[in-house]
């Protein structure tokens, strides 16, 4: 921890060059892993982490730097270099620090790392048995657990100090099968902000285990996914995946406040998307993998509506591109750690439940693809044009789900898709993920309920859908 | 924290094979938007990652606490660890070997006034914003990076290997009427000196306009060029899946191939790490020299990529690729990779082929690959090749292909090799009948 004199200290010089605001971050991470592959610990791993960044704006310009050398020294040397970047004179001094207290949103019971080693070691165990015992096509289990903890405490030139900590802890559940030369794997990664009660009483993990192995030997008969334009079911949770990628980065300020994004102010309040469609991005919600009790510049985090039926509502803001858009930071500010200067980030994002049962939507669906899970995918905010892999799909055909394709891409722009979607069902779940964009790697959560889009370029090498 | 306190204060716990490795970098980058340096970041920091072999299990922890302190409570959690730890036969590398020797390191690159490039990213902006009215959006970057890695083992072996670089990108936006179109040029190398930016401006107008005012074709199979850039890109995934640790825990698709056609006669891959290039490297994470090898020779697969681990298991010699993942040394391929160059020029090339789609762009190779069996469907981008020539660009097409069946199917391989920013170096590949989808 640093203590308040050295804050105030490199904060005001930090300011003394005509920077208007200036901010002092600091981080201590501990994270643990074990990686339990084909039936035995093959890995324990661990790693601290400890630095500080350091960041000065002045009107639309930023400079940030960081250091794992804490020492005040190191310190002045850091800001006195980054406030070279400036050379006016002072404009002002750092404010008398109030302390801010955090309310906590997650339970800290029961914490991973608490958990004796061999506790761990027992589920994961438990899980590869589960997964081998399913077929005799498995042949390789990998479970393993993630976990990290952080405590941060963020200084700022407005007086403001607060301090927090957060944990994320990770199941990975993969099975890997083979007949012949056909190779196929399957996953899920349930992940919790919580406690360990998650994994043991909250999700069923035999059922979880039992899916993924039922998937990963199905697989193995999938046939090549036909291609072209096709209505398209998307399933519940890992769906929502779309939404972040398609939709959800083009929301940030990052994008819109230098006009690279689709959804440019001028278009709040209009129409972006189908009437079904009411979108959040939740920071708040219990345990879930992508809350915090605040963000990375030590605001509260937000339930942030950014699109109702259909309507653009609102984007994420952080501090620094606020500015450009003259919008107030609404707790949306993230980073992956100390090295990585903070900016706008999702959090929790997903499109919020309709109407429709899931039945209903796969029923009233003559020929299309189901898209039961999503792979990976990219995004280009400024045109919106996404494209993501089906890790589980299968075609429809007269209301029925009949037979497994593979190598299934979904093709085209945000807008397109968010004004396409004709049924949104009533199943909302929610899955885990790491996204990338530049202030790093930041863990967050994807949701939707079943929702289908009326048409959607399907890429496959499996011809055209009959 | 040094390597010799921490095996010495391995030793009195009777611990005696142990490692050591120092990752110390430093960075700035800046970038400009609409006329203004709107961001600059700088850094330096170090990390420790130190492993024990106790009863035979390997051990790894990282830190950035670099304080001597901090020793006495790492090798309490090593211990602890491998109570816990079921995998045994780790190794550490003993044999006293020579390194090959380059100074890759330009001493002049940070010499170079911070504000000379800074001018030159403005200069940039300026020159891109005059180049064609329809540029909306410019964004300039400039990153400059040092880093520099520590060996040590309890054996005595001790190497260390430093580089620097730069590098100038720019993203650019371009609109005509209701078309948005987006545009990412990079320049990389360590000699400042080498930067040209009337070049730098140039090939980024070209290749910004050329995407406007794309057209879809019909979908079906397609002869199909892949430029270097997305040849390289390919090379890098499926020279992944030479990972011998892979092949022994089933999970390669080059299980039982050794000493097999695995590709297309005309494919020869090989690795050159100790060409003296910026991508030099001379030792692996394990301490063993790296060496200049091939990987397939004329479709016939000669070898896996080793650590010592996997190389005590296969009865061969380490090969050097060795890699820090995660908690553990893993296989990783190294930089200065290649795909052997063919006969023809890039023109006689396409003049050859005639017609078919140029691809230049693969959209999240990365995550829309099946890794287990090669299986891909991706968003690209590309051109036509009509009558040999490069005509007009593609819009919204997916590409359906395998990566093993690709370097299976090559028909031809162009004499153009490019230099790649993941270093590897790359031609032209052609194949017929590939799915394009639109």
């Amino acid at each position: 921890m640093i203590n308040k004199q050295l804050a105030k200290l490199i904060l005001n010089e930090g300011l003394s060059t005509g920077a208007d605001f200036s901010e002092l971050y600091f981080e201590e991470t501990y994270t643990h892993s074990i990686n339990f592959d084909n039936g035995i610990v093959e890995s324990i791993g661990s790693n601290n982490s400890t630095g500080v960044g350091i960041r000065l704006l002045k009107n639309n310009r930023s400079v940030y730097g960081y250091t794992n050398e804490i020492d005040k020294e190191n310190l002045l040397k850091l800001v006195k270099k980054l406030r070279s970047a400036f050379s006016s004179k002072r404009k002002i001094k750092c404010k008398d620090f109030k302390d801010k207290k955090v309310t906590n949103i997650n339970e800290n019971d029961e914490s991973y790392f608490l958990t004796p080693i061999n506790k761990r070691i027992e589920i994961l165990d438990k899980l590869t048995k589960i997964i081998k015992k399913e077929s005799k096509l498995i042949n390789r289990t990998v479970c393993a657990f993630a976990g990290d903890k952080k405590s941060i405490e963020i200084f700022n030139s407005e007086g403001l100090h607060i301090k927090d900590k957060k944990e994320h802890t990770r199941l990975i559940i993969q099975a890997f099968s083979v007949k012949g030369d056909k190779h196929e794997m399957a996953l899920n990664v349930p992940g919790t902000t919580g406690s360990m009660n998650y994994f043991t009483k909250k999700i069923n993990l035999e059922k979880i285990a039992k899916d993924v192995a039922k998937d990963a030997v199905e697989a193995l008969n999938a046939k090549d996914c036909p291609s072209g334009k096709m209505p398209v079911v998307i399933g519940n949770g890992v769906g929502g995946v779309l939404f972040h990628e398609a939709c959800g980065h083009s929301l940030e300020a990052c994008a819109v406040s230098k006009n690279l994004s689709t959804f440019t102010p001028n278009r709040l309040n209009t129409k972006i998307a189908s009437s079904l469609v009411t979108a959040y991005d939740d920071g708040t919600i219990k345990g879930r993998w992508g809350t915090n009790n605040i963000d990375d510049e030590g605001n509260k985090t937000t339930r942030n509506c950014l699109i109702k039926n259909g309507i653009l509502k609102n984007y994420m803001v952080d501090r620094f591109y606020g500015r450009r858009m003259k919008r107030d930071a609404n707790g949306s500010c993230r980073r992956q750690s100390y090295k990585f200067e903070p900016t706008t980030r999702m959090s929790n994002t997903y499109i919020d439940n309709g109407k429709s049962t899931p039945e209903e939507i796969i029923k009233s669906t003559k020929l299309g693809l189901y898209a039961k899970r999503l792979g990976g995918g990219s995004v280009n905010p400024i045109t919106g044009q996404f494209e993501f892999s089906c890790s589980t799909a299968y075609i429809i055909r007269n209301g029925k789900i009949c037979e497994r394709v593979k190598g299934a891409t979904l093709i085209g722009t945000g807008e397109e898709i968010l004004k396409n979607i004709d049924m949104v069902g009533n199943d909302l779940d929610m899955d885990t993920g790491y996204c990338g964009s530049a202030s790093g790697w930041v863990p967050v959560a994807t949701g939707q309920p079943t929702l289908r889009v009326k048409e959607i370029t399907v890429g496959g090498s499996g011809g055209k859908i009959q | 924290m040094n390597a010799k306190t921490f095996f010495l204060k391995l030793k009195k716990k009777k611990i005696n094979d142990a490692e050591y490795r120092c990752i110390t970098s430093s960075a700035f980058s800046l970038e400009v938007f609409k006329g203004e340096l709107n961001n600059y970041t700088t850094h330096t920091t170090s990390l420790i990652t130190v492993d024990a072999i106790i009863d035979g299990k390997l051990v790894m922890s990282t830190t950035e606490n670099l304080s001597n302190e901090s020793i006495d409570k790492l090798i309490e959690d090593l211990i602890e660890t491998s109570k816990y730890t079921h995998k045994k036969g780790a190794l550490i590398y003993k044999k006293k070997s020579k390194y090959e020797q380059y100074e890759h390191f330009n001493n002049k690159l940070g010499t170079y006034p911070i504000k000379k490039k800074i001018d030159t990213i403005f200069e940039i902006e300026k020159r891109l914003k005059k180049a064609d009215k329809r540029f909306t959006e410019i964004q300039v970057g400039y990153d400059e990076k040092e880093v520099s890695h520590e060996y040590q083992n309890t054996s005595g072996i001790k190497t260390t290997n430093k580089y620097n670089y730069y590098v100038f990108s720019a993203e650019i936006v371009i609109k005509e009427n209701d078309e948005t179109k987006v545009h990412n040029e990079m320049f990389i190398n360590n000699d400042f000196a080498k930067f040209n930016i009337d070049e730098f401006v140039k090939e980024a107008t070209k290749h910004a306009l050329k995407k406007l005012h794309p057209v879809q074709l019909k979908s079906k199979k397609y002869n199909v060029i892949f430029a270097p850039e997305v040849t390289a890109e390919l090379l890098s995934s499926y020279v992944s899946q030479l990972n011998a640790e892979l092949v022994l825990k089933n999970s390669s698709w080059f299980k039982n191939k050794l000493n097999k056609n695995v590709a297309s006669p005309l494919v020869t891959i090989f690795e050159s790490p100790l060409k003296h290039t910026i991508d030099f490297v001379n030792s692996d994470d394990q301490g063993v020299p790296t060496q200049n090898i091939d990987l397939i020779k004329n479709g016939k697969l000669k070898t896996y990529l080793h650590n010592l681990e996997t190389a005590k298991a296969f009865k061969v010699q380490s090969n050097g690729h060795a890699s820090l993942t995660g908690s553990k040394i893993g296989i990783g391929a190294h930089a200065a990779l290649f795909l052997k160059p063919g006969k023809l020029r890039r023109r006689d090339f396409f003049n050859k082929i005639k017609n078919g789609i140029y691809i230049n762009h693969l959209e999240g190779l990365h995550a829309g690959m099946n890794a287990q069996n090669g299986n891909f469907s991706l968003k690209c981008e590309g051109m036509i090749l009509e009558n040999g020539k490069i005509t007009k660009p593609l819009d919204m097409m997916t590409i359906s292909d395998n990566l093993f069946n690709i370097f299976k199917n090559v028909k031809d391989i162009s004499k153009n090799v490019e230099y790649i920013k993941s270093d590897v170096f790359a031609p032209c590949i052609y194949l017929n009948n590939v799915s394009i989808s639109f």
